[in-house]
């Protein structure tokens, strides 16, 4: 029975996360013990943009569709919690014209996060009715054009969202640790909807789609499941995002963040969750040390020139060298755990 | 089991599939030839909903199958290999076929992992289950369709060219295969392929198209001495029964 049935790649997969978890934790717990403020909360920004990249490689990796509304679905999660947590005391001053009476309650972080989830998947459902008919450039298409609307609407509807203004005020009640249990989760959820029923069979669909229509694949159906899957994850991202900053606004949900999580995913491997864990480490490592030469240091004695827009440049590249050299990324269709029994046998 | 009334299919104002009426019986290997262009590929493709026929009706085991989408036909009982292969080659050999298996009307019958258990070793495939499908070669992609659409559980087996670029050695393998399917799954079986010599061999029945027409069904004998047959297959259009 047992590679057949839908589900018996669960125990890879579960050593599988496990190991990722590890190498995570890790991190997490050094950068905690001998870390200064700054080096914790680049580490917390990296967190969440893996709950991002594992979001996206939900949808996007499993059904091989690209998607690029993600970091607008990050933003509904973090504005919808930030709106419900935020104290009344302070809505009254930052959203003195709220409607619907949104200024004046104001709920614990935990309700405030399942609320904020429940409306993003459920915007997510709507908007992946449409999504998941097409595919390739349509559907990328129409993923561009949700970012945009939800943009402006971040940006315009200033009696919610407070425009290009910040949105402050939000109880920060996470902190590094808050972030790692919840990453590890998603690393566990994320690989085990990979070799779930509806994983394997959104992968064949990716493979081939007619070929998966003709075995009895619901094609819209497992693709729809993917992509409010991934909109919980993307949810999450935002509302860690906000509660550890307790201030946010529509920029950083926008392009430039989208970009960033999609090179990350490339250069990892979109297929694997190993792929998206890895890409998203080395590139927010590597933006470290592209920021430090942005900014002219002296390297052995030498004044290097400031280089403003390295990174912007160094994202970039890297997509176009990924796709150009190693176009299904670093690791391609392998996840970790096959890594160790390759060396073996 | 399987009734075709008047199934039409147009492309614009070719008629490639025309007012096809068949009877597919369980148990029966039936084969399906024709020329080039004659519309047996299309046939399959309406049959197993991947063309939305323009007129006719689909009946299986007495139940109006129309209306179905091409997943629901599948679950419905309704398998199918592919001329072009269209097997999964980011997934390995044994993911490839789970997507049938979990698909599958009957995943939850006991003996449902046996039965393709036994198919992947029947098919030569048993030591093939960890690897990726893109590095088969062409026989063993073949034959892992084969199987995958046996994952279904099928009632109408539908091979469209499963012969094709075999050789002399692998077609002996693959009619015993098919023997093996009609004797132990008790489906029907469709065959659509060029090689007269393996249809004749394999099948019970035979069914010949040729421009979107069925021209005659019967046995393998039949059909082979019917002049109208060996005209279509000429191409002799001067023939009266053609026109």
């Amino acid at each position: 029975m047992s590679s057949l049935t839908p589900g018996s790649g669960f125990r890879p997969a579960l050593t599988g996360a496990l190991i990722l978890s590890v190498v995570l934790v890790a991190i997490g717990v050094l950068v905690e013990l001998y870390g200064q403020r700054y080096q914790i909360r680049m580490v917390y920004a990296a967190y969440v943009n893996l709950l991002v990249v594992l979001g996206l490689q939900v949808f996007m990796g499993n059904a091989n569709i690209t998607n690029l509304s993600h970091s607008a679905f990050m933003g509904i999660g973090a504005y919808v919690a930030a709106i419900c947590v935020t104290p009344v005391k302070i809505k009254a001053i930052s959203l003195p014209d709220a409607p619907w009476g949104l200024n004046t309650f104001a709920l614990d972080p935990i309700s405030s996060a399942v609320i904020a989830v429940v409306i993003t998947a459920l915007l997510a459902l709507l908007v992946g009715l449409i999504i998941t008919r097409l595919t390739g450039i349509g559907a990328t298409i129409v993923s561009l054009a949700i970012l945009v609307i939800v943009h402006s609407i971040f940006l315009h509807y200033t009696d919610i969202f407070k425009g290009k203004q910040a949105f402050f005020g939000i109880p920060r009640v996470f902190t590094l640790n808050s972030i790692l249990v919840v990453t590890v989760i998603a690393v566990f959820v994320a690989r085990l909807f990979r070799e779930s029923r509806w994983g394997v069979q959104l992968r064949a669909s990716a493979d081939d789609e007619v070929g998966a229509r003709a075995m009895g694949v619901d094609v819209f159906r497992v693709r729809l499941v993917a992509w409010v899957t991934g909109s919980i994850f993307l949810a999450t991202a935002g509302i860690c995002y906000a509660y550890f900053l307790g201030t946010i606004s529509a920029r950083p949900f926008y392009f430039t963040h989208v970009f960033l999580t999609v090179a990350m995913l490339i250069l990892g491997g979109m297929r694997t969750v190993t792929g998206a864990v890895l890409g998203t480490v080395l590139i927010s490592f590597g933006l470290e040390g592209i920021r430090f030469l942005e900014t002219g240091p002296d390297v052995a004695g030498i004044k290097l020139p400031e280089m403003l827009g390295l990174s912007g440049i160094a994202l970039g590249v890297i997509i176009v060298a990924t796709m150009a050299l190693r176009p299904s990324g670093i690791m391609g269709n392998t996840e970790v755990e096959q890594l160790f029994r390759r060396r073996r046998t | 089991m399987l009734e075709l009334t008047d199934l039409s299919k147009r492309f614009g104002g070719v008629k490639a599939v025309d007012q096809v009426s068949l009877t597919i019986d369980e148990g029966v290997v039936h084969g399906l030839i024709g020329p080039n262009g004659a519309g047996k590929t299309t046939l399959i493709n309406l049959i197993s909903g991947l063309l939305k026929a323009s007129g006719g009706q689909l009946t299986l085991r007495g139940k109006s199958i129309d209306s179905l989408e091409a997943h629901q036909r599948a679950r419905a009982g309704l398998a199918r290999t592919f001329q072009n292969l269209r097997v999964y080659p980011n997934l390995t050999v044994s993911q490839n076929i789970s997507v049938a298996a979990s698909a599958s009307a009957s995943r939850t019958a006991g003996d449902h992992g046996k039965v393709i258990r036994e198919a992947i070793r029947r098919f030569d495939l048993e030591d093939k289950q960890h690897l990726p499908a893109s590095v088969l070669s062409y026989g063993h992609m073949r034959r892992l369709e084969i199987v995958r659409a046996l994952a279904l559980s099928p009632s109408v087996l539908m091979l469209d060219e499963p012969a094709a670029g075999m050789n002399q050695q692998e077609t002996e393998a693959l009619v015993s295969g098919l023997e093996w399917i009609r004797d132990n799954h008790g489906c029907a079986i469709l065959v659509i392929d060029h090689d007269l010599r393996f249809i004749m061999r394999v099948c019970e029945k035979i069914t010949v198209m040729s421009m979107g027409r069925v021209l005659t069904t019967g046995l393998p004998e039949e059909v082979s001495a019917d002049p109208r047959v060996i005209a279509a297959y000429l191409g002799d259009s001067a023939d009266g029964h053609l026109i």
